[in-house]
């Protein structure tokens, strides 16, 4: 009776998982459009909308109203922008809050279908862009974390909001960016950042929190796009903006300045006769005057300026915002330790990754309808295939809850993993069903058929093992979510859904043949 | 089957089961012979993918654009070049094309279809052109790390074998069993001209799994089924082993069918391949040393 106890609590506890998966997956309907992205220095971000993408999908924020207008689809979302005013007031109701947003620039929202569950679609499913890095030269291991932290921030910093940075063997890094385009990615990701502010020879601080404490970004009143020429039909901006040096920077620019020549200009301006020149990456990037009141003083405020360039005045804005956010986050991030180069670098089409989502789905439906199909021509009894067919989708549904309730990004690789776990684990189900259902008029316990059949599920579990822990580690990292996907699928299959599936067995032969 | 029938093919394969072991010796003769004749005169096992061996790769989506036009210019340009259409195998549509240049840069190969006309910008509406590429040195220590992960899992597999089974001919006889499954299929790989990927070799991952489980119901039937006859114990596996191997085989096949992406395709049609193989070694291989070594036993 205590055995039977046991069996029971083995099906209780894979009902018990499939629900919880299905709670974790929330699949279902949502209204409005969901919002992946909020420029900042935008309109939208002033009113105070953002993306948490830490949030799982669903719990993440969507707008489901403008001005009362519902917002159903994408084309209600882009024709109610369209109309909107520039200079003018309007509300937003999204699955949070208000937000009443006053457009006096860009509304800077970037948004897209709902979510219909809470998994993740990795890069090959959404379209963006995946790079391969390595360090130029050897990186010690405790620099290397360091090396990823200061990407992902400049990433963000850059306004990449869906960005996975990822270590592998310490010696290559791998950087997926959703919805992003290689060109924007390519030299963000490769550029070293190494900032140089130098009077003559000496420097007199670099970029990071050792020599700037304080920078002004997305501050409408401490930075900014100052001035715009037309320079002949090309123009030319100024960005400028405000940094906080630390003490011992302010020292250094007291003690450089403080031997300086005072120069006159013809204009009756008086400047020190060395300006202060800045470096990114060895490249000089802008020219300042030092203007002779800061000779020998302990300044702590400097304005930092770069230019800004492009055929129209827009343009020319853009580029200088884009320069600016660009050298704001290189100022907070600080240097990479050393230059990474790119070796490989992949774009993803987004409207391949869709037809490859619609057909994995259609895939796997025909591979359970073909399997279904074979078990019950060999089996003949509906009690034997129905169980089998219900567990193997039992395993399915419960990986994609694993994956939903880790964060796991869902990729083309992952889906492989399915289809290889459930592919072992339909064998194992025909193992315990041909284990149980033979001789079953011999003499055989029925606690030795399950121990048998067990034993060739555990050698093939051990050996499939074997096979994915190599390929966690290898591969640049590249084949890590296949390996894991595998690994978690087996082991839930030979743990909880092929136990209860035994029960079941028990249960609807067994019981059966006994009375 | 009657019974008469059944018995009719116990005394076959009782009598011949020696002689039977031709069937896979044949295949394992067939793959290494044009393994080596491929080796010879390619200096390559296989042909690997942009992605194992550096270069660049190109994607075109739903395009209209002229498909021979394109490879011609291309054709010109490379020598090294595989254009494919990216298409389910059961239907006619279309929804893009791939190309993969060996040993050049994606600056490069953007320039080329630059030449005529094909960028980014020229597109029509809903058309993408994405381009990406891989450094040499850096595909070429991908591609080895991952030989060396099927090295690794080779070696961690048979331990794994030997000290579930404990005994060392039937250990070696599944082991020798997983080699040809993966000969037969990486000359099929080769025959087809199949340029292997990284997905690929993860298959052939995939194939030493698929290729362990009928084996290792054989033995445990072989072994530990002391109360039945030898027949029985092999005829036993080998239902339950068919079973196991004919419900992979549909499930890959319908998959493979409905599938338009490359690695996809790649990776089902090479455990497809080692399937149909392993019928033939683990009941005509396999079996019948089970047959002898058990029998010799007693």
């Amino acid at each position: 009776m205590t055995l039977k106890k046991f069996f029971k609590a083995r099906v209780l506890i894979l009902f018990f998982l499939i629900f919880l998966s299905l709670l974790w997956i929330n699949p279902g309907e949502t209204n409005g459009v969901l919002i992946t992205d909020v420029a900042s220095n935008s309109s939208a971000f002033e009113a105070g909308l953002d993306v948490d993408t830490s949030l799982k999908p669903k719990d993440r924020e969507r707008i489901i109203s403008i001005d009362d207008q519902e917002i159903n689809n994408l084309d209600d979302f882009q024709d109610v922008i369209a109309s909107l005013q520039q200079n003018s007031t309007f509300r937003i109701q999204t699955t949070k809050s208000e937000y009443p947003i006053y457009l006096n620039k860009e509304i800077g929202i970037t948004v897209t279908e709902p979510p219909t569950s809470n998994i993740v679609k990795g890069l090959d499913l959404t379209g963006g862009t995946r790079v391969v890095l390595t360090p130029t030269e050897q990186v010690s291991e405790q620099n290397f974390p360091e090396l990823i932290n200061i990407l992902e921030k400049r990433l963000n910093g850059f306004g990449f909001k869906d960005v996975a940075v990822k270590g592998s063997g310490g010696q290559y890094i791998i950087v997926e960016i959703a919805g992003a385009s290689k060109s924007e990615v390519q030299e963000l990701v490769s550029q070293q950042g190494k900032f140089e502010a130098k009077i003559g020879e000496d420097t007199v601080f670099t970029g990071g929190k050792k020599d700037v404490v304080f920078v002004c970004k997305d501050d409408g009143v401490c930075s900014g796009i100052r001035d715009c020429q037309d320079d002949g039909g090309n123009y030319q901006c100024v960005f400028e903006f405000q940094i906080g040096l630390s003490e011992e920077a302010a020292k250094k620019h007291a003690e450089v300045t403080s031997v300086l020549d005072v120069n006159i200009t013809p204009f009756g301006q008086e400047y020190l006769s060395k300006p202060l020149e800045l470096f990114l990456d060895d490249n000089l990037m802008d020219t300042l005057q030092i203007s002779v009141n800061l000779k020998g003083i302990e300044t702590k405020d400097i304005l930092i300026s770069g230019p800004g360039a492009g055929l129209t005045r827009d343009e020319a804005i853009q580029d200088a915002v884009k320069n600016m956010n660009n050298l704001q986050t290189i100022l907070i991030t600080g240097s990479l330790p050393v230059k990474l180069e790119i070796v490989r670098i992949d774009e993803v089409s987004p409207i391949l990754g869709s037809i490859f989502v619609k057909e994995a789905i259609l895939a796997g439906a025909l591979a359970l309808l073909m399997v279904a199909i074979v078990i019950f021509i060999r089996y003949r009894k509906l009690k034997i295939s129905i169980p089998m067919v219900l567990i193997s989708s039992s395993e399915v549904l419960i990986l994609l809850g694993f994956a939903a309730a880790t964060g796991y990004n869902f990729d083309l690789a992952a889906i492989v993993g399915i289809i290889a776990a459930v592919g072992t684990g339909v064998d194992d189900l025909i193992v315990i069903t041909d284990e149980t259902m033979k001789n079953s008029t011999s003499n055989y316990d029925w606690k030795l058929k399950i121990k048998r059949a067990f034993f060739v599920i555990m050698v093939a579990y051990f050996t499939t093992i074997a096979a994915m822990l190599p390929l966690m580690w290898a591969g640049a990292g590249l084949l890590t979510g296949f390996a894991i996907v595998t690994i978690a699928g087996v082991t839930i299959g030979v743990f909880i859904t092929r136990p209860a599936y035994a029960s079941i067995i028990e249960y609807l032969v067994k019981d059966k043949e006994e009375s | 089957m009657s019974e008469e029938k059944k018995s009719k093919f116990e005394d076959y394969f009782t009598k011949n089961h020696k002689k039977l072991m031709l069937v896979p010796l044949l295949i394992l003769v067939f793959s290494i012979l044009v393994l080596s004749i491929n080796f010879a005169s390619s200096g390559e096992i296989v042909k690997r993918s942009v992605e194992l061996r550096g270069g660049a790769t190109a994607t075109i989506t739903k395009t209209d654009l002229d498909f021979n036009q394109i490879e011609s210019h291309l054709r010109d340009s490379y020598e090294d070049i595989t254009i494919r259409k990216i298409k389910t195998p059961s239907s006619n549509i279309v929804e893009g094309l791939t190309i993969e240049v060996g040993g050049t840069t994606e600056s490069e190969l953007k320039a080329t279809l630059d030449e005529i006309n094909i960028n980014s910008e020229n597109l029509e509406e809903g058309v993408e052109l994405t381009i990406g590429d891989t450094s040499s040195e850096f595909s070429e220590g991908f591609y080895k790390s991952l030989i060396k992960v099927i090295l690794i899992a080779f070696v961690l597999m048979s331990l794994a074998v030997f000290i579930a089974f404990r005994s060392i001919i039937p250990s070696i006889a599944v082991i020798s069993s997983v080699i040809i499954d993966l000969l037969f299929t990486l000359a099929m790989v080769s025959l087809l001209n199949i340029n292997l990927s990284a997905g690929g070799i993860v298959a052939f991952l995939l194939v030493i799994g698929y290729s362990l489980d009928t084996d290792i119901v054989l033995t445990n039937s072989f072994l530990k089924k002391k109360s039945l006859s030898l027949y029985s114990r092999y005829r036993e596996a080998m239902t339950t082993g068919l079973t196991m191997t004919v419900t992979t085989l549909v499930a890959l096949t319908a998959a493979y069918f409905v599938s338009s992406n490359e690695i996809w395709q790649q990776m089902f049609l090479i455990i497809i391949f080692a399937l149909i193989a392993d019928v033939f070694v683990t009941y005509l291989f396999n079996a019948p040393i089970l047959w002898m070594h058990v029998s010799k036993k007693k």
